[in-house]
C-alpha cells in the first residue's frame, strides 16, 4: 500500500516537471500552457478571493438537489413497477429510452420547456441521475425480493413490514451505490451544462466558471478551474462515497 | 522492483510528453493559408472574396482552406493551436486575445455597421428601465456587444458591470429567437441582419445602439493575421489586396453583390439589396476606434497593460 | 394423538410433470413427522403447500382449527440456508421482527436461553457461526404461540458435531413445548434418530410412509 502512494506522488511530481519543462521551451503559448507558477498563484488567489470557493459549493449543492430528486422520483417510479408487470413494463421500456439520451442533448429542448437559468439545468442534471439511479433500485428490489420473499410469506410479515424492514432498509446499499454513480453523471452533466450553454444566474457553478476564464483567455484560471474540478471530484467520489460505501458493506452484509 | 516502478512511470510520462510535442507542423509540400470565415453581414466582403477567388488568384502556388468557426473564443484557440492564419473579429476579442500573449495583428478593417440593444417590453425604453430581472442576450461576455453594453453602463450608471450578472450568453440567432418568444430573455445586444430583422416587428425596440454606447463610430469587424503569417510577405501582401478589392467590389458592384451574396444568405434579394446598402453599414478597410476600446477596457481591469495602437495596426 | 394437518388426494403439477400423485397422510399433533427423500423429489414442494406458501394444487389440506387461534405466525418455517436472516439486523431484531412485540417477554427469554443464543442477540447475522444462525432461524420461529414448525433441511449446511447438537436440540424443543415438527431430510440417519413416523416421497411422486 505504501509503494503505491509513492508511485502516485512520483508520477505527479513528473507530470509537473514535464509540464513545467514544455513552459519553460516556449513550444506553446503561455496562452495554452501557462506556467506552473501562474497556475498555481492563480488557484490561490481564486480561492482566497472566493470565486472558486463559491463555484465548488454552487456546484456541489446543485447536484445534491439533483440526488435527492432522484432518489425520490426513483423510489415512486421503484414503487409503480412493483405495482403490477405491466406497469413494471412500462417503467422498464421509459427507462431504456431515457437512459442513453445525454443530458446536454436534451438541453436545447429543456430550455424551451423551462426557460433559462437554474430550473432548466436542474432538470438536465436530474435526467442524468435518474436513470442509472432507477437501474441501480430496481436491480437490488429484485434480489432483495428473489431472497426474502419467501421469509416475509412463511412469517406473515404485514405488507408494512415488508415494504420497511426489508425493501427500505434493505436496498440502502444499493441507493448508496446508485448515488455513487448518480453522483459522477450529475457532476459531468452540469458543468458541461454550463460550459457548452453558458448559462448564468447570480451565482453559478464550476462550469461557468471555465467557460468565463475561456472567453477572457485566462488559461492559468481555466486550469485552476480543472484543478478544482479534479479536487472536488476526487474528494467526494473517494473519501465520501467509499467511506460511506465501506460502511454499509460492514453492516448491510 | 521500486527502480522498475520508477522507470515505468518516467517512460510513461516520456511517452506522453513526445505526444504532446508531436503535433509539430510536419513540412508540407504545399503552402497553405488557412482563412476561418463567419455568417453575418458585417462579413460580406469575404463571401464576394471567397465567391470572386481573389486570393486563389494571387496566390497560385497556395491552397486556400476556408474553416467555419463557432464563435471568437474558437478563433482564438485555432490561432494558438497553429490551425488558423486569418481571422476576422471584433476589436475587443482581438485586444483580449493580444493581451495574453497572443502574437497577432489587425491588418485590416472589414466593415463598421449598426449594433442595438433590443427590448421585448415596451416598458423598457432606456437603459434605466431595465430591472435586474431582466435577462439580456448577447453572444458571449468580453465580445464587442458586451464591452458596448458595459461602455453605456458606465455613462448611465457610473458602473461598467452593472449588467453582468444579468446576461445570458446566446448565439445571436438564438437570441433572436428567445427575444420574439418573449420568454426569459428581455433584452438581445445584437448585429445585421438580426437587428435588422427584430425591429421590423412591432413588439420590439431599440433601447440603445452601438454609436450611442461607444460615443461615435468604430469599425465593427477588422481582420488579422498572425504574426508568422506576415512574414510571408507574398501571402500577406495578397491577402490584404484580395480583401481590398472585395470591397471596392461591393461598392461598385450592388447587383451582382446580392446575387452572389444570394447563395449565402436566405432573404428575398430586395430585402437582401436593401440590408446590405440601405441600413448604414458600410464596407470599408479603415480601422477606427482601437484606443478608445483600449482605454475603456484597461480602467475597467479587461486588460491587465495597455496596447499602443501601433503595435497591433500592421 | 390428533390430527392437525389433514392431506387428502394431494397432486401437484409443474406445467405438465407431476411432482406430488393422489398423496394421503395426517400429521399428529406432538410429533416429529420427517419427509424423506432424495433430492429433487418434491419433499419442498410438499412442504411449502402445507406451510400455506404454495397455494396451487388438486386435492385438500385442511388444519385443525385451534391451529389458527392465538396466532399471528401459525406456520413458521426454518430453512435451509443462511439467507432467510436479514443480515441487516440484529439476532434480537431478527427474531422479534413476525411479531408485535418491541421486547422480549420473560418467557421469550427462556426460549432463548433454552435454543442457546442469550450471548448472542445483538450480534448480526456475519458475526455468527452457521450453527447460531440457524439456532437464531429456530428461535424465530419458536416464539409464534403456533403449534407446528417446519424445517427444510435445516442441518444440511453444518458439520457434523453442530448437526447432533441442534439435532438434540429439535428433539428437546418437541419435548418441552410441545410442538409438531415437520421435519425434511435426505439423510436417512437423521430421519431415524429424530422420526416419530416417517413419509418417503419417491421420484414418482407418490408418499408413503414407513
Amino acid at each position: 500500500m505504501v509503494t503505491l502512494k509513492w508511485n502516485r506522488l512520483i508520477f505527479i511530481g513528473l507530470l509537473l516537471a514535464g509540464w513545467q519543462l514544455l513552459f519553460i521551451s516556449g513550444r506553446y503559448s503561455p496562452a495554452l500552457v501557462p506556467s506552473l507558477q501562474s497556475i498555481g498563484g492563480t488557484f490561490t488567489d481564486e480561492c482566497l478571493n472566493g470565486q472558486l470557493p463559491k463555484a465548488v459549493v454552487y456546484s456541489i449543492v446543485a447536484i445534491f438537489k439533483g440526488l435527492l430528486w432522484s432518489v425520490a422520483v426513483s423510489g415512486i417510479l421503484v414503487l409503480i413497477g412493483s405495482a403490477t408487470e405491466w406497469l413494471d413494463d412500462l417503467v422498464e421500456f421509459v427507462v431504456s429510452i431515457a437512459h442513453p439520451l445525454p443530458g446536454i442533448a436534451i438541453l436545447p429542448l429543456v430550455i424551451l420547456w423551462f426557460g433559462i437559468g437554474e430550473k432548466a439545468v436542474l432538470f438536465v442534471v436530474i435526467h442524468s441521475m435518474l436513470w442509472p439511479m432507477v437501474v441501480t433500485i430496481k436491480a437490488e428490489v429484485k434480489r432483495l425480493k428473489n431472497r426474502y420473499q419467501r421469509v416475509s410469506k412463511a412469517f406473515n410479515l404485514s405488507r408494512f413490514k415488508t415494504v420497511v424492514h426489508i425493501y427500505l432498509v434493505g436496498t440502502v446499499p444499493g441507493i448508496i451505490t446508485g448515488a455513487k454513480i448518480a453522483w459522477s453523471r450529475g457532476w459531468r452533466a452540469f458543468i458541461s451544462a454550463e460550459m457548452v450553454f453558458g448559462i448564468v444566474g447570480q451565482k453559478s457553478g464550476l462550469g461557468w466558471y471555465l467557460f468565463e476564464q475561456r472567453v477572457y483567455m485566462n488559461a492559468a484560471g481555466l486550469f485552476s478551474g480543472l484543478i478544482a474540478i479534479i479536487l472536488c471530484g476526487v474528494f467526494i467520489e473517494q473519501v465520501i462515497f467509499n467511506r460511506l460505501d465501506a460502511w454499509v458493506q460492514l453492516r448491510w452484509r | 522492483m521500486k527502480m522498475k516502478k520508477l522507470v515505468a512511470v518516467m517512460v510513461m510520462v516520456a511517452l506522453m510528453l513526445m505526444a504532446v510535442g508531436c503535433t509539430e507542423k510536419v513540412a508540407e509540400p504545399q503552402k497553405k493559408v488557412v482563412i476561418a470565415e463567419q455568417f453575418g453581414l458585417a462579413y460580406a466582403p469575404l463571401q464576394i472574396m471567397k465567391e470572386n477567388g481573389y486570393l486563389d488568384k494571387a496566390l497560385p502556388g497556395y491552397e486556400i482552406e476556408w474553416v467555419k468557426l463557432g464563435n471568437t473564443a474558437a478563433i482564438r484557440e485555432a490561432i494558438l493551436a497553429d490551425a488558423l492564419d486569418v481571422g476576422f473579429l471584433g476589436i475587443p476579442p482581438f485586444l483580449i486575445g493580444y493581451d495574453n500573449g497572443m502574437e497577432w495583428g489587425i491588418f485590416t478593417g472589414l466593415s463598421s455597421a449598426p449594433l442595438g440593444l433590443v427590448s421585448n417590453n415596451p416598458a423598457i425604453q432606456t437603459l434605466e428601465d431595465i430591472g435586474r430581472t431582466d435577462r439580456i442576450a448577447l453572444p458571449q461576455p468580453g465580445s464587442i456587444q458586451h464591452i458596448l453594453l458595459s461602455m453605456a453602463a458606465e455613462k448611465t450608471f457610473g458602473q461598467a458591470d452593472y449588467f453582468d450578472k444579468q446576461l445570458v450568453t446566446m448565439k445571436h440567432p438564438d437570441g433572436m429567437n428567445a427575444l420574439l418568444a418573449g420568454g426569459d430573455i428581455s433584452l438581445h445586444y445584437t448585429s445585421p441582419p438580426f437587428l435588422f430583422e427584430e425591429l421590423k416587428e412591432e413588439e420590439l425596440s431599440l433601447v440603445v445602439d452601438g454609436n450611442q454606447c461607444f460615443g461615435g463610430d468604430f469599425t465593427f469587424i477588422v481582420g488579422m493575421t498572425t504574426k508568422d503569417f506576415k512574414e510571408d510577405q507574398v501571402a500577406y501582401d495578397a491577402l490584404v489586396k484580395a480583401v481590398e478589392e472585395a470591397v471596392q467590389f461591393m461598392n461598385e458592384n450592388p447587383d451582382e453583390t446580392v446575387e452572389l451574396l444570394s447563395n449565402y444568405y436566405d432573404y428575398d434579394k430586395d430585402v437582401l439589396k436593401n440590408y446590405v446598402y440601405e441600413q448604414n453599414i458600410r464596407y470599408t478597410t479603415d480601422v477606427s476606434g482601437v484606443e478608445t476600446f483600449v482605454e475603456f477596457m484597461i480602467n475597467n481591469d479587461l486588460l491587465k497593460e495597455s496596447i499602443e495602437v501601433d503595435d497591433v495596426l500592421w | 394423538m390428533t390430527p392437525i394437518i389433514s392431506v387428502k388426494k394431494l397432486t401437484k403439477k409443474y406445467n405438465e410433470e407431476v411432482v406430488l400423485r393422489d398423496v394421503n397422510f395426517e400429521v399428529m399433533k406432538g410429533e416429529i413427522l420427517v419427509v424423506l427423500g432424495d433430492s429433487g423429489a418434491g419433499k419442498t414442494t410438499l412442504m411449502s403447500i402445507l406451510a400455506g406458501l404454495d397455494k396451487a394444487f388438486e386435492g385438500v389440506v385442511s388444519y385443525s382449527d385451534d391451529l389458527f387461534e392465538n396466532s399471528k405466525v401459525p406456520l413458521p418455517i426454518v430453512f435451509q440456508d443462511f439467507d432467510q436472516l436479514l443480515p441487516w439486523y440484529s439476532v434480537e431484531k431478527n427474531i422479534l421482527l413476525p411479531y408485535d412485540r418491541k421486547e422480549f417477554t420473560d418467557r421469550d427469554r427462556e426460549i432463548l436461553s433454552f435454543v442457546g443464543l442469550d450471548t448472542h442477540l445483538h450480534k448480526q447475522p456475519h458475526e455468527l457461526s452457521g450453527g447460531m444462525k440457524q439456532r437464531t432461524a429456530i428461535a424465530r420461529s419458536l416464539l409464534s404461540d403456533g403449534k407446528v414448525i417446519f424445517m427444510d433441511e435445516p442441518f444440511g449446511s453444518l458439520d457434523t458435531a453442530r448437526r447432533q447438537q441442534l439435532q438434540q436440540l429439535i428433539i428437546e424443543i418437541n419435548k418441552k413445548y410441545v410442538k409438531t415438527i415437520v421435519f425434511i431430510t435426505h439423510d436417512l440417519e437423521e430421519a431415524q434418530l429424530l422420526a416419530h413416523r416417517t413419509l418417503v416421497v419417491g421420484t414418482d411422486g407418490t408418499v408413503k410412509e414407513v
